[in-house]
């Protein structure tokens, strides 16, 4: 009798042990950068979360990140490692457990190109993922 | 008797307001479509193709709201000196009645290839680019 309570207090405790991890998981949001800009192909373009770097990204590359829940600010530059402030950022606000699929977009103008931040959905990054290849350690 | 009757003339009753409900807000999904490709091709129209239909022409710098009907449909971009559409670039977007699709035009080049083609972009990204963009009222000419 004995052996059987404390069987069923040990699985309990274990169950809930679990479930409290889970938890603690499912606080973060995930950021996935994708970059494939087949026009500057050569240099690396730096993704910025707050105003802290996130990644250097070469061409046919993504990235992951997981930051907490709230409103995140995201930025990229093609030149240096510190952010700007004139340049326009992409606020999210993002909740726990959810991923956010953001492409590096460029478009090329007469004299100077274009570089900015576009949010797509899983639609598009289902399609986009399997063509490029993850960089773990761009910093 | 009395109650198989009973039964099947309000599961008729129930079946029946269910069908009106669904054929009332059965309209069509709202797609915004947007252009800003900067230079390359800029004095070119670029044309929506929903399937096989041609839909839409629309200029740079410019965007549009388009009525399409539901379910799973596949959308390509043409131009008037390349009027074929490629199979590959095509992006299916299975739509839902009452509900908003946010579509951006995208051009790469990769050596001599320019391939033109759409992403579909979140909510978050869209209301920058209603703000910045003009919309193009009637493009279906």
């Amino acid at each position: 009798m004995f052996k059987i309570l404390f069987l069923s207090i040990f699985f309990a405790t274990t169950v809930v042990d679990c479930f409290g991890q889970d938890d603690g998981r499912n606080k973060l949001a995930t950021i996935y950068f994708m970059r494939s800009t087949n026009g500057t192909a050569f240099n690396y373009f730096s993704t910025f979360i707050d105003d802290s770097l996130a990644c250097h990204l070469r061409n046919n590359r993504y990235s992951v990140h997981f930051v907490a829940a709230g409103l995140h600010k995201l930025q990229v530059r093609f030149d240096g490692k510190k952010p700007r402030k004139r340049i326009r950022t992409l606020d999210i606000n993002m909740e726990a457990g959810q991923s956010y699929y953001i492409s590096l977009n460029g478009n090329r103008n007469l004299f100077a190109d274009d570089l900015f931040l576009m949010e797509v959905t899983t639609n598009t990054a289902s399609k986009l993922m399997p063509t490029l290849t993850i960089d773990n350690n761009c910093k | 008797m009395t109650k198989i009757s009973i039964c099947t003339s309000l599961l008729l009753f129930f079946c029946s307001i269910a069908t009106f409900a669904q054929a009332d807000s059965g309209v069509n999904a709202k797609v915004y479509v947007f252009r800003s490709t900067g230079y390359p091709q800029s004095g070119v129209n670029f044309r929506v193709v929903i399937n096989d239909e041609l839909t839409c022409k629309i200029g740079n710098k410019r965007y549009a709201l388009l009525d399409v009907k539901t379910g799973v449909q596949t959308f390509y971009i043409t131009t008037w000196d390349n009027p074929t559409k490629k199979k590959k670039l095509g992006l299916e977007v299975s739509l839902e009645a009452g509900k908003n699709y946010y579509l951006n035009m995208r051009v790469t080049t990769q050596g001599f290839e320019t391939k033109i083609f759409f992403e579909e972009i979140t909510y978050n990204s869209a209301q920058l680019l209603i703000e910045e963009l003009e919309q193009d009222i009637d493009c279906s000419r």
